[in-house]
């Protein structure tokens, strides 16, 4: 049994523009050990799917309107707020992007260390202190005995995120949420984080679910991928045969308009037109309006092709094995390999 | 090219035809979904009609005036332009606007109207050009009252009618429904209680009091709306450029504005209009200016420093217009919103600092602000007196602050969906 | 990198900015934000070059420097011929007209109460380029069309438009004046990876068409890796690395740089490198290390590096490091190692 299973999972906003369908049927499942990656661009859905799991969907406007989320067999969506506050933050933990908000700014960061603790176990308040010690050892913040009393204002932007880390993992989560944990953050702090949380999820064995936009950060850390694409899952795959023959062709399109898989200085591939807002998602397959292999078979919803080795496509068209491969392999020349 | 013409364009919000709204018009939606402040602002509407159309309620002039054997005469007419009945430059103000205003109000109508299906680029600009237009006609209209005062009638013509029925002679005068003066007394009348010919009474010099609080309206609404205009005005542009220069310019103005409000302003108001002999509104209006115009200026200062960092302005100025362009044309705009909410506020405000200087004897004696009738009930122990002015102030500003209230929501990002 | 040699359009010499910081109840100056200290590189015309660095680095700093949207403290800023720090304030406005800039954000970046006619036109009717309206309106509308926008949006409102759409009226707006030099502030790092790519196209299309040259200011190794024809690499307010771009991400010699190469993520999951992880955060620009200001984080420092500046080493033809170890680095910290990800 899967750590985590999605199953078709709707999450509208009801607003005075009308209905917005922005997770629309997503369905996926995170094992134990397991990093999966949720990419996908703004407005995909993904970050609404994130907070969908926890339930912190603002209510209204937002809504779960259908779908289970099992989490090691209970359905989070009908389970009672009581019994989800026990999960929440102890058996699922949440990083966001932005550290310099996600920190309350008038206490210590040890305090609010501690509190996930205090609240979740039963330890006393030196048993805390000394749990979140060796919390904001283990994520690599120097001289923890002394910043522990430190407020986050005297922290850098790569040490607040440790510090949100920390907390997250506190309470030895089996499910971390990692919501663009690094966006905010530059490349080479990025780089220890993304490291950091590899070591931690080998020492620890939980599953990790890294919500980004960046490929780069999907190909370096993640084991398999979900491609959002307008609140609905375009493909999903191991990492290595995502990005070695996509079979969507919003997955062909996103890899080819990198431009660090191009000659320097051709002209990029571009997928026609932009992202669709919710009020105006296509009816049928919502990537048909910009896709170059669309048909009028495409206004309907579009079947799920299984491909092996869990390797899922939501397309009338998907691309073939080879045909993928000639469009997406890497035409870099010399340098930076 | 042709992936790239054909990528780009889709726009937002699909259909051509359909014009998106402008930020103006979101916020006009906005304010239209809040119903009591919509009714509010009808009410406010309705408050500056009877401004404006008081004199066609209530005056002792008949429309038409006619004993028999003579010519028919217009008395009422020709009394909004005279001088020696309407003294005040507000009452002079308000029936140019009754009688121009209303005539030069008709086309500026028919443009907003024959223009409303247009396309918002000339719909703008026709609309704006009959605005100046209608305007500036009425400026002129006001200029020719002004240059050519009327002085006649002295007459009393209630009384005159009285006389020439009594000596036989028949007269067919046709009067406002209320067929009092504003200003002049019936001694016959002192102090008398509710009736039918007077429905709130008189008051000690026997004139009508709902007649009175009619033109008492004028006044209240002027001296809210010029003291207002006169303090947003001034307040803007010293907070701009505080907030626009910052460092030294703003750290001075900061100071002078921690002076001003330093100073308890209700003692200041009263303390400057004791020495002041002979005042009038006006001096009222800039005493009120005087003290008020600091929050604007801070708001403004406030949205300034926020606006100035963005990098609108950055390219303002890396485009290269100068720094007069870029504060009042690029940056004021988006800082002026919460200014004009706060001024609906200030007109309310303004409006019971008045009441509040009438009532203490420091206002102007010779208008009927609600204030002035408020201090006469005060001196006669006359209930009606004071409650009727009262509920006049009380709605009046209920009303502001209503509207003032759902602007500011409207406005309000957050509260918007 | 252009075949004839063109004088530069874009000199920079020695530009320095510092802000001063404040304290205490009498605001007397404690010290200063180093944000800019001391850089000096060449933009040719029909080039681009990339500035890159971390946050904090002073790049953004360094582009509206140049424009004297920030005034410089010292230095020199040549562009088509003339000293832009020493222009009087007419003069600036008007030699405004050769050099733009192009922001990241582009919800801040556009006039939220102008319309998109206003916005492109104003700059032209201001230096006189069109002489009424009627043709300022003309022109933006021919403008729009070129950035791959409907001309019929000129009457609508910034809000009306999305992130990349609204990038597009930024870029309108910047090439308007017939500029010579454009500064582009992270200019494609807010948009999307498939409204990037078209929005990266549309530069180099412009590039070309309007004879510019670009300094491009990003975190975004792989934007530059595509855009750029030479490279400045910064760290703390001073340029560490110069270099032609093929010389940057093949042959990187300074650690820094090759530690930034390094840590950039690539969408290749078959080569899952070993990362040189740089220990530590960027120290803060108010009290910067002395001697190299690298040297708390480098891999290599010694005590030499804490003592003394290194001077930027010419090791090639337009490669210039500042590093008192350039000669030991040309076998760079295993980068290109491709280690199995380790599970």
């Amino acid at each position: 049994m899967a750590l985590l299973e999605v199953k078709d999972l709707k999450t509208w906003f009801y607003t005075d523009d009308g209905v917005l369908r922005s997770v629309d049927g997503v369905s996926f499942e995170i094992d134990r050990g397991e990093t999966l990656g949720v990419v996908g661009e703004s407005g995909c859905g993904k970050s609404v799917t994130a907070m969908s799991i926890l339930r912190l969907i603002p209510q209204p406007p937002g809504r779960i309107v259908g779908g289970q989320i099992l989490f090691e067999g209970r359905d989070l969506v009908t389970l009672p707020i009581k019994e989800l506050r026990k999960v929440r933050g102890n058996d699922i933990s949440v990083i966001f992007q932005e550290p310099m908000t996600s920190l309350n700014p008038v206490y210590t960061v040890g305090d609010q260390t501690m509190e996930a603790i205090l609240l979740h176990q039963s330890v006393d308040e030196d048993e805390a202190r000394a749990i979140a010690l060796d919390m904001l050892k283990r994520v690599g913040i120097p001289a923890a005995e002394t910043r522990i009393d430190e407020y986050p204002h005297q922290m850098s932007g790569g040490m607040k995120q440790r510090v949100m880390i920390a907390m997250a993992l506190s309470c030895k989560p089996k499910l971390l949420i990692a919501d663009e944990p690094t966006t905010a953050l530059d490349v080479t702090i990025q780089a220890q984080i993304l490291e950091l949380l590899q070591d931690l999820q080998q020492s620890e064995g939980m599953g990790i679910m890294l919500i980004t936009h960046d490929l780069g950060v999907v190909a370096e850390t993640c084991d398999r991928v979900v491609v959002l694409y307008a609140g609905q899952v375009a493909e999903t795959a191991d990492t290595g045969a995502l990005f070695d023959h996509p079979a969507h062709p919003y997955t062909v399109g996103l890899l080819r308009s990198l431009p660090d898989r191009a000659p320097p200085g051709s002209r990029l591939y571009t997928i026609e037109g932009m992202v669709p807002s919710p009020q105006d998602f296509p009816t049928g397959c919502r990537f048909r309006t910009r896709c170059p292999h669309a048909s009028e078979a495409c206004a309907e919803l579009p079947p799920v092709h299984d491909l092996g080795d869990g390797h899922r496509v939501w397309c009338h068209h998907p691309l073939s094995r080879e045909d993928a491969r000639a469009l997406t392999a890497e035409r870099t020349e010399g340098g930076w390999q | 090219m042709a992936d790239l013409e054909s990528a780009v364009d889709a726009p937002v919000a699909a259909d051509a035809r359909q014009e998106d709204p402008s930020y103006g018009e979101i916020v006009w939606g906005q304010f239209r979904k809040r119903r009591l402040a919509m009714a509010c602002l009808y009410g406010l509407v309705g408050l500056f009609l009877l401004a404006v159309y008081a004199p066609v309620l209530a005056s002792n002039k008949p429309f038409i005036w006619q004993p028999a054997g003579e010519p028919v005469q217009f008395p009422w007419f020709i009394s909004l332009f005279d001088r020696t009945f309407f003294e005040n430059q507000v009452d002079l103000f308000f029936n140019t606007l009754l009688v121009f205003g209303t005539i030069i109000a008709i086309p500026v109508a028919v443009v907003f109207v024959r223009t409303r299906n247009r396309l918002r680029r000339p719909r703008r600009a026709a609309r704006s050009r009959a605005l100046v237009a209608g305007i500036g006609a009425f400026l002129l209209c006001f200029a020719a009252v002004q240059a050519f005062p009327v002085q006649k009638q002295k007459e009393v013509f209630p009384r005159i009618q009285a006389q020439l029925e009594a000596a036989g002679t028949e007269v067919r005068a046709v009067y406002p429904p209320l067929p009092y003066s504003f200003r002049d007394g019936d001694i016959d009348q002192i102090g008398q209680p509710i009736s039918r010919a007077h429905l709130l009474g008189t008051d000690n010099a026997g004139r009508d009091v709902l007649t009175r609080l009619l033109f008492g309206t004028r006044i209240s609404l002027t001296i809210g709306v010029f003291a207002v205009a006169l303090y947003i005005t001034l307040g803007t542009i010293i907070g701009s450029i505080a907030g626009y220069y910052g460092g030294r310019v703003d750290a001075l103005i900061q100071r002078i504005i921690e002076v001003v409000i330093c100073v308890p302003s209700l003692f200041l108001i009263l303390t400057v209009a004791a020495f002041i002999e002979n005042r009038s509104i006006f001096h009222i209006m800039v005493i009120i200016a005087a003290v008020a115009w600091t929050s604007p200026a801070r708001l403004i200062r406030a949205e300034f420093l926020r606006l100035r960092n963005l990098d609108f302005v950055s390219a303002a100025r890396a485009v290269g217009y100068r720094e007069r362009t870029i504060i009042f044309k690029e940056i004021l705009p988006n800082a002026i919103a919460p200014v004009l909410v706060a001024a609906t506020f200030g007109v309310a405000r303004a409006i019971l600092i008045e009441s509040t200087m009438s009532f203490l004897g420091l206002g102007d004696i010779t208008v009927p602000s609600w204030g002035q009738i408020l201090n006469t009930g005060r001196t006669t122990s006359d209930w009606v007196l004071i409650l009727a002015p009262g509920f006049a102030i009380f709605v009046t500003v209920s009303l502001l602050n209503l509207v003032g209230e759902g602007f500011r929501d409207a406005l309000d990002p957050k509260l918007r969906k | 990198m252009t075949a004839e040699p063109r004088p530069p359009v874009v000199q920079v010499k020695d530009l320095v900015k510092h802000f001063p910081v404040y304290k205490g109840l009498f605001r007397r100056q404690v010290g200063s934000v180093k944000a800019v200290d001391g850089i000096s590189f060449d933009i040719q015309g029909g080039e681009t070059v990339a500035m890159v660095g971390e946050s904090g680095c002073g790049k953004t700093t360094a582009g509206r420097a140049m424009l004297r949207l920030i005034e410089p403290d010292s230095g020199e800023v040549w562009v088509s011929g003339r000293n832009v720090p020493d222009l009087d304030r007419d003069a600036l406005r008007n030699w405004r007209q050769k050099m733009q800039i192009i922001f990241q954000d582009p919800y801040s970046s556009l006039n939220p109460r102008q319309t998109i006619g206003q916005i492109i036109g104003g700059g032209l009717l201001l230096h006189g380029i069109v002489q009424t309206a009627a043709e300022a309106e003309d022109r933006a509308k021919e403008l729009l069309e070129r950035v791959g926008l409907q001309p019929r949006y000129t009457s609508r409102y910034p809000h009306e438009f999305s992130g990349g759409q609204r990038q597009r009226i930024g870029i309108a707006r910047a090439v308007a004046l017939n500029p010579d030099f454009i500064v582009c502030d992270e200019a494609v790092s807010a948009l999307d990876v498939s409204v990037q790519a078209q929005v990266i196209n549309l530069l180099l299309d412009l590039k070309d068409e309007f004879d510019l040259c670009y300094l491009f200011v990003t975190h975004d190794l792989s934007v530059v890796r595509h855009i750029a024809d030479h490279v400045v690499v910064m760290y703390l307010g001073q340029i560490v690395e110069r270099a032609s771009r093929a010389d940057i991400y093949a042959r990187p010699r300074h650690p820094y740089t090759q530690a930034l190469l390094s840590a950039a993520p690539r969408t290749d999951p078959h080569k899952r490198r070993k990362r040189v992880i740089l220990p530590g955060d960027v120290p803060s620009p108010i009290n910067p290390p002395a001697g190299c200001r690298f040297h708390t984080r480098c891999p290599l420092a010694g005590p030499r590096c804490s003592a003394e500046r290194p001077a930027a080493h010419r090791i090639a033809d337009d490669h210039y490091v500042a590093c008192h170890f350039y000669e030991d680095t040309t076998d760079p910290i295993d980068v290109t190692a491709s280690s199995p990800y380790p599970r």
